[in-house]
This record gives structure tokens, C-alpha cells and sequence, in this order.
């Protein structure tokens, strides 16, 4: 039986090493096995799937898969699905900041199988993805979206920093999503599996940017 | 329904098995929206001893069954024909391109209706781009080629391909519209409109057509 160090959404993670090292040599053999009819080695595959993510789940059927994420990963092979929620953590910091983007469902949920459910859960909670893009891409999604976000939130990401966009306000939630989405589409790599490589540096590395509105009083400038 | 099935039987051709039962489980090739509730097709044969739904499997190795069937899996009040071939996982591309052509050619099912994710899963979308990319792209890349291929055509190839390959797309779109028309009643607006002046709709075919010859 598999035993992969990592859940399904390394599936989006641009980084093929990564995938070696958490999903181990045994799983990577038999992705490529089951991959053979478009890739011939393990590149190939990593890119087809990143290209193509709805393929993953229906190329893994069968598969039999146990680990610390056995139940994700089940439910990924036997059913095509992949759970909406965020998956980073985020250091905390107090933020009361409101943004208007309703974005309540994790880049991972690209992974599943496109029902009339998942559907619903798109329209649903995502519903400003549709004012940028008219349909879920099943083809090269991060292209698709790099070029359809708005350039204020993607530079709000950056400046402000991952951190503090996870710890805004959509109502009454924090946008946590919303900034594994960001991260994702400025690095191409999913923020908890860096976090799982011990990357934290990388994930974290903008929460220098962050203002504490607390220290803006007590730093005035002369 | 002994007829039925044998004519499936022969267009399927050697290494297919039938069986009387549902298929296990697996991916199915038509989109959820288009298939039939169970509930629906019970009703619909119910008193009808002719009536038999039938699924075609194609088993890939390692546990993946492509199916192909016209009623969702469930409760089913009909007698169920499955007709399963196992393929390596090599012949991924070729099994699929079987339940494609017999979904399109015996059964008549539009492009539209099936699952675009099982086709990029099988590698195919070069070959049913119609399936993959969105309406959009199909016809901005058609109009793009468009001049290229013309001049191809006027070059190489002999007339009647340029005609089959419209009357392709004209079939297409019919089968389009006859759906559409299932779903929607207001699609008999559009339908209407094609039927009193059908020369736009061949001008328009024939202006996009050209580009698969």
C-alpha cells in the first residue's frame, strides 16, 4: 500500500522534487505507469497533470493509498473529490481589514471532479472567481487565473504580504483561501506543502510586510 | 432486445464479454447532466419487454472502468447489459476512442455531452477539440486557420472533403439543437429562425468549416 507524506494538492504544486520527496518512489512509479499513454517520464507527468488537474483523479482509480492523509486521498481516488477548505496556517496578526472578494474555497478544489455539486460549491462559495473567469478552467488553470485576477489583489499579496490577506475579513470570515491563492499564482507552489518541505521562510517571508495597526501609534514619525 | 444487443455485439467486434448487471463503478464518459435518472428509465420501460439499457466498459488496468451508459448507476427497473473488454493501460487512448465513437455513431450523442475531463485524462483532445476547449476557442482558432487551410484546399484537396467536412458540422449543430431543444423550450426560437432562412446558417457553416478538412 502507497503511503504518501502529503494530501492530494500536490497535484498543483510546481515543484516535481516535491512530489518525489513527500509522495514517495513506489507512488511516482505508478503514476508514471498510469500515465504512459501521454508522458514518458516523471516530468511529463507532473506537468500533464498540472496542465490538466481533472485528469489526476481519474487516472489514480483503483489506487490503493493509506498514510497520515489515507482519508483525503481515498476520497480523491474513489469519488474525484477534494475538500473546499484552506489548508495553510498562518501566524496570526491582528487585522480588521475588509475586502470584498468573496473567495472561500482553496485553489485544491481544482482537483475535483466537476459534478453538479462541486459546481455548486464553486458558484457558490468562489462567487467573485465568475466576475474574473466565466467557467472553472480544466485547461492550464494557473494561466488562466494569473491572467484573470484583478492586479490590485495580486498586489495587495505582495505588498502587504500572504499573511495579512489570510487574517482580512470577508464578513464574518477570514480570507484564508484568498491567500493561498495568491501565493499559489505568484509561486506556482501550494503554501502548506512548503510549509511540509519546511520552506516556512518562503510562506512566511511576507509577514515582514504586514503593519500592525497597534505599532503605527506608537512609531510616529518626527 | 435480443436484436439490440447483437447489434451491439457485432459493432463492438471480438474481445467484449456481455453480462445481465450494472457495472461495478467508475468514471463515465457522458456528463452527469445528460444522463438519465434510474427512476425515469424504469418508468420508461416498464410494460415494454423490447426495452434494455445498455453500458460498455472499457476496464483499464489497475482499476479504472471508463463507462459508457445513458442512465446514471442506481435502482435500476430494466433489465442492464454490460458489455466489458479489459485494455493495458497503453491502449488507454484506443479504448476510449471506442466508447467515443460508439457514444457519436450508434447512439447519436452530441460531441457536448461527454466528459471533457475523461477525454484530456486519455491524451485525445487534438482529436476532439470540439469536446476540450470552450466554443470559443474552437471558433477563434477556426477563423484563424481558416485562410491557411483555404488555401490548402484550393491547392490539394478535392472538393467532396470540403463538403463532407461541412456537412459534418451541419450535423453537429442539429444534434445541438435537438438537444438544446430537450432542455430548453426556448431553443425552439432559434430553431425557427434556421429553418426560415437556412442559407445563413450554410454561408456561416461552410465560413467555419473549412478549417477541420
Amino acid at each position: 500500500m502507497l503511503k504518501p507524506r502529503v494530501d492530494p494538492c500536490i497535484f498543483l504544486h510546481g515543484d516535481v522534487e516535491d512530489w518525489v520527496a513527500l509522495l514517495g518512489d513506489d507512488f511516482i512509479r505508478e503514476l508514471v505507469r498510469r500515465f504512459r499513454h501521454v508522458a514518458v517520464d516523471m516530468d511529463q507527468v507532473a506537468r500533464y497533470i498540472l496542465e490538466n488537474p481533472g485528469a489526476a483523479g481519474i487516472g489514480l482509480r483503483g489506487l490503493e493509498v493509506g498514510g497520515p492523509y489515507r482519508r483525503e486521498w481515498r476520497l480523491f481516488v474513489e469519488s474525484g473529490y477534494v475538500h473546499p477548505g484552506a489548508r495553510a496556517v498562518w501566524p496570526y496578526v491582528p487585522n480588521d481589514e475588509r475586502l470584498d472578494v468573496r473567495l472561500q474555497v482553496s485553489p485544491c478544489f481544482l482537483l475535483a471532479s466537476l459534478s453538479r455539486d462541486v459546481r455548486y460549491v464553486w458558484r457558490n462559495r468562489a462567487a467573485s472567481l465568475f466576475k474574473w473567469v466565466s467557467a472553472v478552467p480544466r485547461h492550464k488553470p494557473l494561466e488562466v487565473f494569473r491572467e484573470a485576477f484583478p492586479l490590485w489583489l495580486r498586489e495587495l499579496g505582495r505588498s502587504r504580504g500572504y499573511v495579512w490577506v489570510a487574517w482580512t475579513k470577508w464578513r464574518d470570515r477570514r480570507n484564508r483561501h484568498l491567500a493561498e491563492w495568491l501565493y499559489w499564482l505568484d509561486t506556482g507552489r501550494m503554501p502548506h506543502v512548503d510549509a511540509i518541505r519546511r520552506r516556512a521562510n518562503a510562506v512566511y517571508e511576507t509577514a515582514g510586510c504586514t503593519k500592525k495597526s497597534a505599532a503605527e501609534n506608537l512609531y510616529v514619525s518626527s | 432486445m435480443a436484436s439490440v444487443l447483437r447489434e451491439v455485439e457485432t459493432w463492438l467486434g471480438e474481445g467484449w464479454r456481455m453480462r445481465w448487471e450494472m457495472p461495478q463503478r467508475g468514471v463515465y464518459l457522458l456528463k452527469e447532466v445528460y444522463m438519465a435518472e434510474p427512476s425515469e428509465a424504469s418508468s420508461y420501460c416498464r410494460g415494454r419487454d423490447s426495452f434494455v439499457v445498455v453500458y460498455i466498459v472499457a476496464s483499464l488496468e489497475g482499476g479504472l472502468d471508463v463507462v459508457y451508459g445513458r442512465v446514471k448507476p442506481g435502482v435500476l427497473g430494466c433489465p442492464a447489459a454490460t458489455f466489458t473488454r479489459r485494455f493495458s493501460r497503453a491502449e488507454t487512448k484506443a479504448a476510449v476512442r471506442t466508447l467515443i465513437d460508439f457514444a457519436t455513431k450508434v447512439d447519436k450523442v452530441p460531441l457536448f455531452q461527454i466528459n471533457p475531463d475523461v477525454i484530456r485524462f486519455a491524451g485525445l483532445c487534438d482529436e476532439y477539440p470540439l469536446i476540450c476547449e470552450d466554443p470559443a476557442v474552437v471558433i477563434n482558432r477556426l477563423s484563424a486557420d481558416a485562410p491557411k487551410v483555404r488555401r490548402q484546399v484550393e491547392i490539394q484537396v478535392k472538393p467532396e472533403t470540403s463538403a463532407k467536412s461541412s456537412l459534418w458540422l451541419v450535423e453537429e449543430l442539429a444534434r445541438i439543437l435537438r438537444d438544446k431543444l430537450e432542455l430548453d423550450g426556448g431553443f425552439a426560437e432559434v430553431l425557427k429562425r434556421v429553418i426560415e432562412d437556412p442559407d445563413r446558417l450554410r454561408e456561416c457553416v461552410s465560413r467555419h468549416g473549412r478549417g477541420y478538412v
